[in-house]
């Protein structure tokens, strides 16, 4: 199951069309988790003085059916669970008859590039060309080049992709997924971290738990997977060396606070256990350390005290 | 609505056997992802057009125009997937087009619809209580979910006007809805049985 951190985000995005179609499915699928999460959802909507407006699948397939060309007889079943299971049966079938065909023109195809003692450069069918890192590995799922372009990446590689719409080109590297929007970038995965680094173009990374960000040329980001929890960040390489950009993606205060107290050189303190765990999406760019607490201070309900050289944060509770 | 069991959609095997029914030209595959996710689409389509009646057109659209592409469709996540992208993509095109009319024709008039709206004396005081709610809020976030609702801004303006990420902005609007929600939180059952017994 996904894990959803904001929920009344969600939808508020959802409702103010600012969601993408992945956030969208995403709430659809909180939504049939549980009767309670739909009458979360419908309270909202109304919370918004907004009124969703009732209309007829029955209709909309009355005038969607005869635009069909090439269609078969009109099919009127009663749908119900029998029939889902006939149906299951028939796909059942039909796809066994194509993977056999499938698995027969896969022969020549080789699956697994591995670099052991030094790096090694491929260029994979589709024009990809990858230099993978010493004591790393890129295994190709079936179809690859011909129905997608999944691969899986042990370690660490950079990549430089013929970017293809139809066909995304998408790295499984552990718990986060990498995905070229067309690019030349660098993965590098070392102990609990994975490090992204783009040259050119744009890439999406994303995990499970609905994390995305997207990079573009000279941001790197890196990801870290501990126990549970996600820290992340990006940095800017920009020329000078300057503008430092800083993502937090609905992280706990406390790490966000150490994070803070490293990058700044500061001495920041939380005073209330309870606000430890208070969870904040954010990011700054070339922020004074007080800009950067007063934003947090005023999205989480907190209030910031300087005393001597140490900030305090105070507050009862997230809001 | 009728929704699939949860072996057939949910799990990525029997996706992959929907997708090759799908693309095959199967009608009775195709009726039922009509019918398992023309609700949804057109929920989602209409949060970009505030209009059911063109985003049910466009949404309508979507499905034929898929049916006559399905065998060149390369479907690498799921059909789902691909019908929630095909819809984002119709409806802000269809948004840029009334943009283009709108601003040859000199119109500026909302693109809220009318119909929205309840006209009903409980909407008039569902939007009093949602107003108390607002002045309750604490500054920041009150001025950034009036923007967003009533300047009818984008996030990305929102968050360019303040000065502030965009992130920001999703997580004041959250707030702000968790606020109205805890306000009315006696009040919006209530609201919610009226409009059932309207349709």
């Amino acid at each position: 199951m996904k894990t959803i951190h904001d929920i009344d985000a969600l939808i508020g995005k959802y409702l103010l069309g600012e969601a993408s179609p992945e956030e969208a499915m995403l709430l659809e699928d909180w939504k049939a988790e549980s009767p309670e999460n739909e009458r979360y959802y419908k309270q909202t909507v109304a919370a918004l003085g907004l009124v969703e407006q009732s209309f007829s699948t029955e209709n909309a397939w009355q005038k969607v059916q005869p635009q069909l060309a090439e269609t078969q007889a009109p099919i009127r079943t009663l749908y119900t669970r029998k029939f889902y299971q006939i149906a299951a049966s028939i796909a059942v079938l039909f796809a066994i008859g194509t993977f056999a065909v499938y698995f027969l023109n896969q022969t020549d195809d080789q699956q697994l590039y591995a670099a052991n003692g030094v790096s090694s450069k491929v260029q994979l069918k589709d024009g990809t060309q990858v230099t993978i890192a010493k004591n790393s590995s890129i295994e190709l799922k079936d179809g690859y080049g011909t129905n997608h372009r999944h691969l899986k990446l042990k370690g660490s590689g950079y990549f430089s992709v013929k970017h293809s719409d139809q066909m995304p080109f998408v790295i499984d590297a552990g718990p986060l997924h990498i995905k070229d929007l067309g690019t030349k970038f660098d993965v590098v995965h070392s102990g609990d971290t994975i490090f992204v680094r783009v040259d050119e173009g744009v890439v999406m990374i994303y995990d499970n738990a609905g994390m995305k960000i997207t990079l573009k040329a000279t941001q790197s980001a890196y990801y870290v997977v501990s126990t549970g929890e996600m820290e992340f960040e990006i940095e800017t390489n920009a020329p000078n060396g300057q503008g430092k950009t800083f993502v937090f993606d609905n992280q706990r205060l406390e790490t966000v606070v150490a994070r803070l107290n490293q990058v700044y050189q500061a001495d920041i303190r939380i005073e209330t256990p309870a606000v430890k765990n208070c969870l904040i999406t954010t990011q700054f760019t070339n922020e004074e350390l007080d800009m950067v607490l007063s934003v947090i201070a005023e999205t989480l309900g907190l209030t910031v005290e300087k005393q001597g050289s140490v900030y305090w944060l105070k507050g009862t509770s997230c809001e | 609505m009728i929704t699939l069991p949860d072996e057939i959609t949910r799990t990525r095997v029997d996706e992959q056997q929907l997708i090759a029914l799908f693309v095959a030209g199967d009608l009775t595959t195709f009726e039922m992802v009509f019918r398992d996710y023309y609700t949804p689409l057109v929920r989602y389509g209409n949060t970009f057009l505030k209009d059911t009646y063109e985003t049910e057109d466009v949404v309508q659209q979507v499905f034929v125009s898929l049916w006559e592409k399905r065998t060149q469709l390369d479907i690498h996540t799921s059909v789902r997937a691909v019908l929630y992208r095909s819809v984002h993509n119709a409806c802000l095109n269809r948004l840029k087009h009334q943009k283009v009319r709108r601003d040859y024709a000199g119109d500026w008039k909302s693109t809220q619809s009318d119909s929205e709206q309840t006209d009903a004396l409980e909407a008039a005081e569902l939007q009093e209580r949602i107003n108390r709610a607002i002045e309750g809020m604490p500054e920041q976030c009150a001025r950034i979910f009036k923007m967003s609702r009533f300047e009818q801004l984008k996030y990305q303006e929102i968050a360019d006007q303040l000065g502030l990420s965009i992130k920001t902005i999703e997580n004041q609007m959250g707030k702000a809805l968790k606020i109205i929600r805890e306000a009315l939180k006696d009040y919006l059952p209530l609201f919610i049985l009226f409009l059932l017994q309207q349709l």
